[in-house]
């Protein structure tokens, strides 16, 4: 034990320079990049963790470190993790061949982007660095840009510590290196500003703070950014875009039994029984399907934040990305469809649909204070054109509560295994309460990949046969475009317009049929 | 040029000074307009609606008496044989407006199953009562003679639709006097509030009062999305359209149906700018804030991934991507102000500008815009003000012909429906020929290209491929190359 202590910073060290060929040189100190971090706690780099974390040693192997952390996730997300092009992709130093020569067109949209933002040309990189790398490259944005050679190098994207949580602490060598550190509890990592990313419910706040949202993170895509021409962003769904990613992670269930197991799972789940009994219900659970929903979950409230926080500030309150797309960007057709008045004044934008889907309310205490206040907003919202913001500011500091208080609620939630049961009352919960909702293609799409999640865990475990659920379910990605892989070869802009012509085309009652035959399938089956 | 400048300051002085002491005869006079101010309290004192000498036209004046008051025989019920002077009055105003005026089947309308609908997704109807008894009274501001009738009230018989009084002001005060003696129905107009409906200018206020709005009649975005269509007035084309109960002197002058386009787009800038201080401050119920139909429909309403034309061409220093560009259709009048340089003019321009600027803004400031429209309003007044009365201003029709053709011919760089569908009524009204002869053919392809489609209830402008009647883009850019040609070498012979 004592040997293993000594070696890993050892091997740590030989590796760290035999890999920094990898990564370019680093020189400054970058400021931490998130704004609610332990005090004093900084990011170090993504030279540091490829020091460890890019190709595992054949010593590591023999001492069984890789049956726990694979060590070669720098690499592996440098080299096909989407992430890392994020900064890549924004660019705006590229030389005109270099422009030219890009098939998606993604700088050349960029450049075009910022110029129609009508900045003041001597505030233009300061807000390129604060409305746009505050994402594309996982920015604190109150902080100026670090140098491009610095430790925290832009080039690499979106980095480790930028969803990790910065290291300055929890890489010193008597933390995260050592075998002790699985046995600690999830506040005790975060103390030393890990963050647990085995919660679904911390994972998704952490994807949805850019694929989302979040305007006092200053990461918040505002509408004049879409009619600039920033693409949409997809709904979310935490195992649909986990599954999207390279996985430089081994999931619960493929990790050996390690000495402080019962520990480990004690402080991560509750649920009764010896601990025998505990490590097999985990090993059991449908955890795709349980990321799926509470990723669904959290991604909800944090739209209501979403919301509450454009209230909040004068200079984003009315800003038409929180408002439902759909509700002004309509051709006026005779009889259509797309215009859903729902007990609505006529002619007023309503707020993107968070604040009226419902999820089940499973061990949640907030429920009832959480579903009045909701109801309110609602009612403000269609009370005057774009809503009345005094009476919705008058909310927030209740309805922020009682969401702080549902995101504790999620996190007894998820201490909990998923079995089969939960799992097709799940469907079947979705099925029901979204039907009337399914007109609208963010929902629809959202749905569609939350049923589809379930079904594949379903099939997996041997539930259900491919053969009963595979041609519903290749309509259905085809319907919605599930497929979150975009054209590698086309424009960015013109793979947009394809998504929104599909957004306002789509067969709406054909979708409804296909998820009605899926979880009919799915329930029927169980 | 100093000179002139000060010349114009000075009527601009005496213009205010005299619509003020208009407002203070106006509140002295009492006796003809016995206003309900109580739910337009909010909006400040109107010097210039008293200028436009229309107020009695207000829908909070009272004492309708129906057009069946004005329909005895031997006064408005004729017919009468032999009247064959143009200068003679009809006699026969009534059956007229009765057999053949639109405005008479408002009330049928207002009844049908398509206003069912439109009330009852409004709320103004529930379970066929009426529920919102200042929503229904906003309609019938527009659709009856008489907006105050609660709903006990509702009956046929009351509800007769537009009628007289609707236009030449409430009966009340000058029934008993108007028909007494050569001189006194000037005397009414003047004193006792008959609406003096000659003079175009004020002729097209009085429609543009409910075919833009006004500060008591307010056809909402509300009201559009719950069905009703959107307004697109034009002073020139609906006075061709209308069956007349009278005859103008002028009618048959060359430029005749010039001056009515003319004066629309006068009558029509200060009723947009009227109902928008009304709405800035919101002095009806019905009010909304910020109120989405003063901006362009198709700046919100497009298919996403598909940038609407008409917004491609805006002038970013105006308008920010991503901000609804200001509607406008009713405000071109100003536009047309801009094509005559001299320092008032400019000014106008200037204003208005920033009061865009103002609405196109975010979270648009309603105290701020309510005093800017007020301020633009008493603008245009002086601009057009003649002895205290608004009238068509010698300048705007100089070159007048000609701007128009050059406006059509902008269409062919700059295609927006609006614009386009402008710049062809104005063409219409300015060139009497263009309704006949070689120009009728290109003129009715613009117009065919205007249209909106089948099945929407919006211009969708301009359009490659059509189908049925509408012609393609390359039809009408041809036919657009056409017009104005041929324009242009009859303005020069």
């Amino acid at each position: 034990m004592s040997g293993q202590k000594v070696i890993l910073p050892l091997l740590a060290f030989i590796f760290g320079i035999l890999s920094s060929r990898f990564i370019a040189a680093a020189e400054p100190t970058h400021p931490a990049p998130h704004a609610t971090l332990p005090t004093g706690v900084t990011s170090i780099g993504v030279k540091e963790c490829a020091a460890c974390h890019s190709a595992p040693s054949p010593i590591y192997n023999a001492l069984g470190v890789t049956r726990f952390v694979r060590l070669v996730e720098a690499k592996e997300w440098l080299e096909r993790d989407k992430h890392a092009y994020a900064y890549q992709l924004v660019r705006q130093d590229l030389s005109p061949a270099e422009l030219e020569k890009d098939e998606r067109k993604s700088n050349q949209l960029s450049i075009n982007i910022t110029s129609k933002m009508n900045w003041k040309p001597e505030e233009s990189k300061r807000k390129f660095e604060q409305m746009c790398l505050t994402c594309h490259v996982g920015l604190n944005a109150e902080e100026p840009l670090p140098k491009v050679d610095s430790k925290f190098n832009i080039q690499f994207g979106v980095q480790c510590e930028s969803c990790h949580g910065p290291g300055s602490e929890y890489t010193k060598r008597e933390h995260h290196q050592q075998v002790s550190w699985r046995a600690k509890t999830p506040e005790e990592k975060a103390e030393l500003g890990m963050r647990n990313l085995s919660s679904p419910s911390i994972a998704a706040k952490v994807c949805l703070s850019c694929h989302l949202g979040n305007i006092d993170e200053n990461r918040f895509v505002s509408h004049d950014m879409y009619a600039a021409g920033h693409p949409v962003l997809p709904p979310f769904d935490l195992q649909v875009f986990l599954d999207a990613m390279p996985p430089h992670w081994r999931p619960l269930q493929e990790k050996p039994s390690f000495e402080n197991q019962a520990e480990y799972n004690r402080a991560h789940f509750d649920i009764p029984g010896n601990s025998d009994e505990i490590q097999s219900a985990i090993r059991g659970s449908y955890d795709k399907t349980r990321r799926s929903m509470l990723g669904g979950l959290v991604a909800n409230d944090l739209g209501i934040e979403l919301i509450h926080q454009g209230i909040a500030k004068p200079e984003t309150w009315g800003d038409y990305s929180i408002y439902n797309c759909m509700g002004c960007h309509q051709e006026l057709k005779k009889n259509s469809t797309q215009v859903r008045l729902q007990s609505r004044t006529p002619g007023r934008p309503f707020p993107a649909n968070w604040l009226t889907l419902d999820y089940p309310n499973i061990h949640v205490s907030s429920q009832d204070m959480h579903a009045s206040l909701t109801r309110e907003m609602l009612a403000s919202f269609d009370s005057v054109p774009f809503g009345d913001a005094q009476r919705l500011n008058q909310l927030s500091d209740k309805h922020l509560q009682s969401l702080a208080d549902r995101f504790q609620d999620r996190r007894k939630m998820e201490k909990q295994v998923m079995s089969k049961k939960d799992v097709v009352q799940w469907l079947d919960f979705l099925n029901t309460s979204r039907k009337d909702s399914l007109t609208d293609f963010w929902v629809a799409k959202q749905t569609a990949w939350m049923v589809c999640v379930a079904i594949d865990e379903l099939v997996e475990r041997g539930d259900l046969t491919k053969e009963s659920v595979s041609s519903s379910q290749k309509e259905l990605r085809e319907l919605l475009r599930l497929d979150l892989q975009l054209p590698q070869k086309q424009s960015v802009l013109s793979v947009q317009k394809d998504i929104l012509k599909t957004a306002q085309q789509f067969d709406s009652a054909r979708c409804k049929e296909l998820i009605e035959l899926l979880v009919n399938t799915a329930v029927s089956s169980h | 040029m100093t000179k002139q400048i000060a010349l114009f300051r000075n009527l601009k002085i005496a213009a205010v000074t005299f619509a003020l002491l208009l407002a203070v005869v106006e509140q002295t006079r009492g006796q003809s307009s016995t206003k309900d101010t109580s739910s337009s309290s909010n909006l400040p004192d109107d010097p210039i609606l008293s200028g436009w000498g229309v107020d009695s036209i207000h829908r909070m004046t009272r004492g309708v008496r129906g057009a069946a008051s004005c329909a005895t025989s031997s006064c408005h019920g004729g017919p009468k044989a032999g009247v064959s002077s143009p200068e003679a009055p009809r006699g026969s105003e009534y059956p007229l407006w009765l057999e053949r005026d639109p405005h008479a089947q408002s009330w049928k309308t207002i009844s049908s199953e398509a206003s069912v609908k439109i009330l009852t997704k409004l709320g103004i109807l529930l379970d066929g009562k009426i529920a919102n008894a200042e929503g229904f009274q906003n309609c019938l501001a527009c659709h009856n003679t008489d907006p105050n009738i609660t709903a006990e009230q509702l009956s046929p018989r009351i509800a007769e639709g537009v009628g007289c009084e609707s236009c030449h002001g409430p009966a009340e005060p000058w029934y008993d006097r108007h028909y007494q003696g050569s001189a006194s129905a000037k005397f009414a107009k003047t004193n006792l509030g008959l609406t003096d409906s000659g003079p175009l200018v004020q002729r097209a206020k009085i429609c543009a009062s409910c075919h833009v709005g006004s500060k008591d009649r307010d056809m909402n975005h509300d009201i559009i999305a719950a069905g009703h269509p959107a307004l697109y007035f034009d002073m020139a084309v609906y006075h061709e359209a209308y069956p007349k109960h009278w005859r103008d002197k002028d009618q048959d002058q060359s430029n005749f149906r010039s001056k009515l386009w003319l004066a629309g787009k006068i009558a029509m800038a200060d009723a947009e700018l009227e109902l928008l201080e009304s709405r800035a401050c919101k002095s009806l119920p019905v009010s909304t804030w910020p109120e989405l139909s003063n901006y362009q429909c198709n700046s919100c309403h497009f298919q996403l991934g598909g940038i609407p034309k008409a917004n491609s061409q805006l002038d970013r220093e105006l308008v920010t991507r991503g901000r609804a560009p200001v509607r406008d259709w009713n405000l071109n009048g100003f536009a047309m102000f801009s094509a005559v340089s001299s320092p008032t003019q400019s000014e106008l321009v200037v204003s208005l500008n920033s009061l865009r600027k103002l609405l196109q803004s975010p979270n648009p400031d309603s105290k701020l815009i309510a005093a800017k429209s007020h301020q633009l309003r008493i603008q245009l007044f002086n601009a057009i003000n003649e002895n205290g009365k608004p009238t068509l201003p010698a300048w705007s029709m100089q070159n007048q012909t000609a701007v128009s053709i050059q406006r059509l011919d902008d269409t062919r760089q700059n295609k927006s429906w609006e614009v386009a569908a402008e710049a062809y009524t104005a063409a219409w009204a300015t060139h009497p020929k263009s309704a006949t002869g070689h120009l009728a053919r290109a003129m009715n392809t613009i117009r065919n290209g205007l249209l909106f489609p089948k099945d929407l209830m919006m211009p969708n402008f301009p359009r490659q491929q059509n189908g049925g009647t509408s012609p393609s883009l390359d039809e009408w850019n041809e036919a657009l190359q056409l017009a104005v040609v041929a324009l242009k070498n009859d303005d020069r012979r």
